[in-house]
This record gives C-alpha cells, sequence and structure tokens, in this order.
C-alpha cells in the first residue's frame, strides 16, 4: 500500500482510533497492529505474508536459541543458520536471476551453450517475484539476531513483539532500516498522548507527500524518465539536467517516504530515527553518506564495515579495501545488475580517495572550510554524486554509454529543460531544509494551533499538494528494493 | 526488556511535548478527513471510476458519490479546480 493512496487514507482513519483506542490493553493491542501490519503488506501480494511471518518465527527462534545457548560455538553455529537463511532468501528472491544470467555468460564463454538445458533454469527464475521490501525487513531482522548475538540487547519479551516489530507497517516496505534496540522496546512501554508531536507529525507527512506528489512525481514525468529512456534524441544540456533531476528526485521521493514513515509512527507514539539530514549540502562524500540513508549507512558500518576491521590499524590499504567491499556490497543491496555495483564502487573509491585526500591536505594545513571552499566542495559533491546517480537508474551499461555520448553534445538545443523543471529542481533542493529539526518552530506552531484548525489546515494544504501533482501515483522508487 | 532509542529528535521532542487530550487529537483528525474528503470529494469520485472493473470499483463509486455531490453543491471542489488550473497554466 502507497502511502500517497486513498487506500491508505482509509487504512489509516481505521488503525489510527484503534490504536488509541486499544492502548491499555496491550496484548490486544500488539495483535491488532500486527493484523493492521500483515494487511498493509498483503494489499499488495497477500501470499507474501506468508514469507514475513516465516521470517520473524526464524529469526525469533534464532534469537532465542543464541540468548540461550550454552557455548559460544552453539551460538555461533545460530547465528551463522540465521544469517545464510536470511541472506538466501533475499539471494533467491532479488539475485537468482542475476546470478544465473552471469553463470550462464561465463559457461557460454567456455563451452558452446546448449540453450534448451537452460530453457527451463530460465523460465523458474522468471517467474520469481520480488516481494516489496525484502531487503528492508530482512536486514532488519539481522540486525536483531546480530545484537542478541552481541549481547547489545535481550530477546523479545515473545514472538509477538519481534513480529510486530519486523511487520511494522509504517517502515515496513522502504525502510528506514529501524533496528530492534530502537524499536522494540517502544513497543512494550504504554502509549501516552501526552507524547503524541502532532506538530511534527503533520509537518513530516504533508512535507513528505509535497516532496513525493509535486516534485518527484513532476520531475520524473517532464524530464527523467524521458531522458533516461531516450537519451540518443537529447543533447548535453538535457542530459545534464535530466541528471541532476534525477538527483534531485530520488532524494524527494525516499525522503519523502522516510518522512511519511516517521510521521505515522509519531501519530502512534512512536518515534524512529532520522533517515536523510540535508545530504546534498555535505562538503564531503563521508558527511553525504552520514546524511543520506542514514539506516542503512550505520547499518552498513556496524555489521559489514567494522568487522571488516574497519578504519582502525592494519594500514591503509586494508581500510580501502573494507570500504570498497563495504560499498560494492551496498549497491548490490539495492539491485541485482551491474550498474548498482558500479554506483557502489563508485562511492567506495570516492570514500577512498577522500580519506587519503584529506589527510594529505590536513597534513600540510589546508582546512578547506572557508566560504568559498565549501562551496566548491558541495559543488564537487553534487557531481560526483550525480555521476553515480547516472549508473543507478541506467538499467545497462549501455544505456550509461548513451548518457556520456549525449552529454557530449553541446550542440543540439534544449527540449526539456523548461522553467517549470528549472524550479522544480531548485525546490526539491531547498526541501533539504525541512530535514532535522530546522523547522522545529514551525512544527511548535502548528502544535499549538486548535485542534480543528490544525485539521482544517492540513486538509487545505493536503488538497493543495495534490492539485498541484501529476494525475496518478507513481509508486516510491525504493519499493523495489 | 527496556531498550529505548538513542537520543534524537523524536525522544527529545517527546520529553518536551505538551499534555494532550483525546479529545483533541479526534477532533483535529476528523476536521482533517472530513475537510479533505469534502475539498476532494470531486477527484475521489473521478479516481473510483477509473479503478478496475469490480466489486472494489463499486464500493468505493459508491462511497465516493456522496462526497462528490456535497463538494460539488457547496462549491468546496472549486478550490482544488483552482489548485490544478495554477499547474496547467504553467507547463
Amino acid at each position: 500500500m502507497n502511502f500517497a493512496t486513498v487506500d491508505f487514507a482509509v487504512f489509516f482513519l481505521v488503525v489510527f482510533p484503534l490504536c488509541w483506542a486499544l492502548r491499555d490493553r496491550t496484548h490486544l493491542w500488539k495483535w491488532f497492529m500486527l493484523a493492521a501490519s500483515w494487511f498493509f503488506y498483503g494489499y499488495w501480494n497477500a501470499s507474501f505474508v506468508l514469507l514475513l511471518a516465516g521470517s520473524s518465527v526464524l529469526n525469533d527462534w534464532a534469537a532465542m536459541r543464541i540468548h540461550h545457548g550454552k557455548t559460544p560455538r552453539d551460538k555461533r553455529l545460530i547465528l551463522t543458520l540465521a544469517v545464510l537463511l536470511n541472506i538466501g532468501s533475499i539471494a533467491f528472491y532479488k539475485y537468482a536471476s542475476f546470478l544465473l544470467e552471469q553463470v550462464f555468460w561465463v559457461s557460454s564463454k567456455v563451452t558452446e551453450p546448449n540453450l534448451e538445458a537452460w530453457l527451463p533454469a530460465f523460465d523458474f527464475v522468471s517467474g520469481i517475484i520480488l516481494p516489496v521490501g525484502i531487503s528492508f525487513f530482512t536486514f532488519q531482522a539481522l540486525s536483531y539476531v546480530v545484537d542478541v548475538y552481541r549481547g547489545r540487547m535481550k530477546p523479545a519479551d515473545s514472538w509477538l513483539d519481534f513480529a510486530l516489530y519486523l511487520a511494522f507497517f509504517p517502515q515496513l516496505v522502504a525502510g528506514p532500516i529501524v533496528r530492534a534496540i530502537d524499536l522494540v522496546g517502544q513497543l512494550a512501554l504504554p502509549k501516552r498522548l501526552e507524547n503524541l508531536d502532532i506538530g511534527r507529525a503533520g509537518f513530516l507527512i504533508l512535507g513528505g507527500l509535497f516532496k513525493k506528489v509535486v516534485i518527484a512525481n513532476f520531475l520524473a514525468e517532464r524530464i527523467v524518465d524521458p531522458v533516461f529512456a531516450r537519451p540518443d534524441l537529447y543533447g548535453a544540456v538535457d542530459t545534464l539536467f535530466g541528471v541532476y533531476a534525477y538527483a534531485i528526485q530520488i532524494y524527494c521521493d525516499f525522503s519523502a517516504y522516510s518522512d511519511m514513515a516517521i510521521g505515522f509512527c509519531l501519530l502512534m507514539g512512536f518515534h524512529i530515527p532520522l533517515n536523510f539530514d540535508a545530504p546534498y549540502l555535505s562538503g564531503s562524500i563521508q558527511k553525504f553518506w552520514r546524511r543520506w540513508h542514514i539506516s542503512l549507512s550505520s547499518f552498513l558500518r556496524d555489521y559489514l564495515y567494522i568487522p571488516l576491521g574497519g578504519s582502525r590499524g592494519k594500514g591503509e590499504v586494508t581500510v580501502a579495501k573494507n570500504l570498497i567491499v563495504t560499498f560494492l556490497l551496498g549497491g548490490l543491496w539495492h539491485g541485482a545488475g551491474w550498474t548498482f555495483i558500479v554506483w557502489g564502487a563508485l562511492h567506495g573509491t570516492y570514500l577512498t580517495v577522500e580519506r587519503f585526500g584529506s589527510t594529505f591536505f590536513l597534513s600540510r594545513g589546508v582546512k578547506g572550510d572557508g566560504v568559498v571552499l565549501m562551496t566548491l566542495r558541495r559543488f564537487m559533491v553534487w557531481h560526483l554524486v550525480c555521476l553515480s546517480w547516472l549508473f543507478f537508474r541506467c538499467q545497462e551499461f549501455g544505456d550509461a554509454k548513451e548518457m556520456f555520448l549525449s552529454l557530449g553534445d553541446w550542440s543540439a538545443p534544449s527540449q526539456m529543460v523548461t522553467w517549470s523543471v528549472l524550479v522544480a529542481i531548485v525546490v526539491g533542493y531547498a526541501t533539504q531544509l525541512l530535514d532535522g529539526s530546522r523547522c522545529e518552530k514551525v512544527w511548535d506552531r502548528f502544535a499549538r494551533l486548535h485542534p480543528a484548525l490544525q485539521g482544517g489546515v492540513a486538509a487545505v494544504l493536503l488538497t493543495v499538494v495534490l492539485g498541484l501533482g501529476p494525475k496518478g501515483v507513481a509508486p516510491f522508487i525504493y519499493f523495489q528494493f | 526488556m527496556t531498550n529505548l532509542p538513542k537520543s534524537d529528535v523524536g525522544e527529545r521532542r517527546a520529553e518536551q511535548s505538551a499534555g494532550r487530550s483525546f479529545r483533541s487529537v479526534v477532533m483535529a483528525v476528523s476536521v482533517f478527513y472530513i475537510t479533505a474528503a469534502l475539498l476532494n470529494g470531486r477527484a475521489l469520485h473521478e479516481d473510483a471510476k477509473k479503478r478496475e472493473y469490480g466489486k472494489v470499483r463499486d464500493v468505493w463509486v459508491a462511497v465516493t458519490r456522496p462526497l462528490n455531490d456535497i463538494s460539488v453543491f457547496l462549491q468546496l471542489d472549486h478550490f482544488r479546480e483552482g489548485v490544478e488550473s495554477l499547474r496547467k497554466e504553467n507547463p
């Protein structure tokens, strides 16, 4: 179910009052919320609710066995099993087709391929449907099992608590990747209306709708989709602005989902960590990754980069290897394709070069934090990130090559860069100023209004947002991951 | 189990937030839904008619028809029309 649809509005109209009405009957409340979350997920494809339920049974069992395990060896064995099964389920649904293509390609280089022998395998993998949000809820389950293994948290009090954490509908299909340590504890606490941050929730939901419906959908329709579909029809100006527009589109699309998820959590009395904090205003790639998809980058840091050795000891080459491996896998997490791997490799390389470069400049007393240098750094970070988005958005290397060829053709007149596209890019860039707690005074002012006025203002703003956006509701980009 | 989130914007604000009666929350949400449904009644009805034929469509069309009628009768649909025309005039 998509947050920006009337179906979700009706769903939330039922869930919201019942969530609060049942808050004193904790056990019933948990079952109700679990049923609502499973309905939310099953609305797209009911059969995958079984996958979600199965994942909660398996990981809850694994965490319990680890917690009660008698020897470290037993615990390690169960952890390994849980990691293999979780990664295996993602591999099956997400990477089976990609892996088969690679095996076929390699074997066709070695021997003459027997197509008839390969056909059943290709038929089988082409029938696999990718469950929405599998990468998100599987990573959440992994974080839980690993944290229990590391002794950072105790297992949830019951399977119900864990199943609700895993399926909790606001952040189920496109994140943020909320760790068990951040959410399971909140499930056990009684909900109090005194904690209902209606100002911030309303701001995040309406701001998210604006970013998604008005900016992201508009840019996708007016420039991004046409330019990326047929770059050979456009010149350098259209292609360049097509890539800029995609950078804004993906930010407005994904951060909108995160903002709305946080907002709906707040309306039900939960608070989950930020996922975006003005990433394109970063003066370095390292800072960009501290502000972009924060829940994924911190997950990769804590569960992959640091276990690989992180940035401590063993020399700079090892650190560079750890960074690149982490980002290659981060790229692969987004999708089964070489363009995603290149995207990850680019970011791993950027970070490695930046690390060496900053050591070099700092040792010579160059800080680079003056206004001019900071502007230049932001300009450079923006363009490096845009270069990586070009690969991220292209399905094949051939498409990326076409884009680069178009970028070299400065003689072709612009067809797609209109005033409204430029305004949408600038406004989309400026929406970063809504991230974090930069607009706290506006939230507080909204929260102080009379409740009837709050509802009326929110309804008028919603109507403006829906009226300004293109017709129809495109799915969020990160649903496919 | 008392694992609480690390300090963040949400936690800080939850500690600061003033008391809020259940009635005020219900009022804000009710006013929001009723006003939004009336301002968007016509658009909701049009979207419902575009759904795939079947029982679900029939339910949506039946539910949104009175919203559309009230919205048109009270001329509340003009507000969204005005906003949509802004977009159409600035391609």
